[in-house]
């Protein structure tokens, strides 16, 4: 396997990993806390 | 709530954090913008000649400044995230803040896949310099995922790196022009007496031109989408705002300048990357690693500024049900509207993996250009509802309603040139919107809880 070759794997997995671990975080948020206090955000609260 | 409660702590209630200044206003603005200075605003000189492209330049500089100077009376009052969805929302009414906050999303998400591809597309042919082959698509995947993941983790630190990007890409011109010039020593390499013409196609070439010349402002507006967000939206949108619009005057002007005395027009009205071309082109390995990297950091500021931007927007628009109120969470740790960043990931994918580069930012600058067209009646019914003096204003631009008639005139001339060169775009993203909006006439806008989504504390609007 060429460098460029590598590069482009290595690219794909830090991509799965970066969105993996987001799509885990949200996930965890959501069972953690609940939706009334997740959606509280009020426009023009301070 | 269960667990819930006892999760949330004492906290009833979660909103986005107020930790921004100035300095990350400017570079929310200047950031997603720079991009069109390193490649794009050259499509202009193709149309109108090198001139031509001076003559866009200022003219479209004149529509970005009438718009930054509305846009920051209008945000200074109305601070909170969604921008101008939020001031539709509030001056006009919500079919018109419907359309707004999608011309919103729309023209950031398109930018963001635009400025992935040139990611991509710049790593490919570094590689194809070293003989190899590399597939843009693994990188392309990359920039929209970290930068993401960055504007996930918080506000603060995305755009303390977008400004120290923005700031070296800003500084790589500067350091082109004055090594250029020969103002940092040296004779000048810049040959404008060979290499100005007159304008080849005439004044129509000129008129076509001024949709090119939007690239070198094109998000500027993108500014009050962190109203909810800054210390004190009255004192930083404004300076930021103003500052970023300067900054991108002298940035296009110095642009302009270096790129038409060293590349003929005819190759400058095709280049791909016009600023590393002229810094490859004076021969100096030092200014061509500088401009690259230029370029890559443009490309990728603009990428951050657009999933900032774009979140604000699909964020505010749920939170008022004009979308599925799903969307409008935010994270408890990071205070980041989380959800809305992590369902536009795939939606930019997708536009990256078209390929359609060309079509992809003519429908990110349509959109754009409605939402100009808006800002222009939406500030006139603005002063009319409410007056100097009966609302609080962090900032009031000068000599209204001047402003506002020469952008709605400008927005006329850029749709009028826009049609020159794709009327069948135009038409298409015409139709698009219209069936959108029958859409959420019929189908969404019963979701919508009528009275909460007025929250600023005005008084009556006059005549009411």
């Amino acid at each position: 396997m060429d460098f460029w070759t590598a590069m482009e794997y290595a690219a794909w997995g830090i991509s799965i990993v970066l969105v993996g671990w987001m799509l885990v975080d949200a996930r965890f948020v959501s069972t953690t806390y609940g939706e009334d206090f997740l959606l509280s955000s009020r426009e023009g609260d301070e | 709530m269960g667990t819930t409660t006892a999760a949330a702590g004492k906290q009833e209630k979660i909103s986005l954090l107020k930790v921004l200044g100035p300095v990350h206003v400017w570079a929310l603005g200047v950031g997603i913008v720079l991009v069109g200075e390193y490649m794009g605003w050259n499509f202009s000189v193709a149309k109108g000649g090198a001139y031509g492209a001076l003559i866009a330049c200022w003219v479209i500089g004149l529509l970005y400044t009438c718009v930054a100077m509305i846009d920051s009376e209008v945000t200074s009052t109305v601070a909170a995230a969604g921008g101008q969805y939020t001031q539709a929302k509030h001056i006009i009414g919500p079919l018109m803040a419907f359309n707004v906050g999608l011309y919103l999303v729309m023209a950031y998400t398109m930018l963001e896949a635009a400025d992935a591809l040139v990611v991509g597309d710049l790593l490919k042919a570094v590689a194809a310099q070293y003989g190899a082959e590399l597939d843009p698509r693994p990188f392309v995947v990359l920039t929209i995922a970290f930068l993401a993941w960055l504007n996930y983790r918080g506000v603060f630190m995305t755009l303390t790196v977008n400004f120290v990007i923005t700031a070296f890409a800003v500084l790589a011109i500067l350091v082109l022009f004055f090594s250029t010039t020969g103002i940092a020593g040296g004779e000048s390499v810049l040959r404008h007496s060979e290499l100005l013409t007159d304008l080849p196609y005439g004044w129509i070439g000129v008129l076509a031109s001024l949709q090119f010349g939007m690239w070198y402002y094109l998000g500027i507006e993108g500014t009050c989408q962190a109203a909810e967000e800054v210390r004190s939206a009255g004192r930083s949108i404004p300076l930021g705002t103003m500052g970023g619009m300067m900054t991108l005057l002298i940035a296009a002007s110095l642009t302009w300048y270096i790129c038409t005395g060293l590349i003929p027009w005819e190759y400058l009205g095709q280049a791909t990357t016009p600023l590393y071309d002229a810094a490859r082109l004076t021969g100096s390995v030092e200014l061509e690693v500088i401009l690259f990297i230029g370029t890559m950091f443009a490309a990728i500021a603009s990428a951050n500024g657009c999933i900032n931007d774009s979140s604000r927007a699909w964020f505010s628009m749920s939170r008022d049900r004009y979308m599925p109120h799903w969307f409008g969470a935010v994270h408890p740790r990071y205070r980041t509207p989380y959800r809305a960043i992590l369902f536009l990931i795939p939606i930019a994918v997708s536009f990256a993996f078209t390929g359609l580069l060309d079509q992809v930012i003519t429908f990110s600058i349509l959109s754009g250009l409605l939402g100009y067209t808006f800002m222009s009646f939406n500030i006139v019914r603005f002063r009319r509802l409410w007056p100097l003096g009966s609302i609080e204003r962090g900032y009031v631009h000068p000599f209204h309603p001047v402003p506002a008639i020469v952008l709605g005139l400008l927005c006329g001339a850029t749709y009028f040139a826009t049609y020159l060169g794709y009327g069948t775009s135009l038409l298409s993203i015409m139709a698009f919107y219209i069936l959108v909006s029958i859409w959420f006439v019929v189908r969404r806008y019963p979701y919508v809880k009528r009275g909460e989504q007025f929250t600023m504390p005005w008084p009556r609007p006059k005549g009411y």
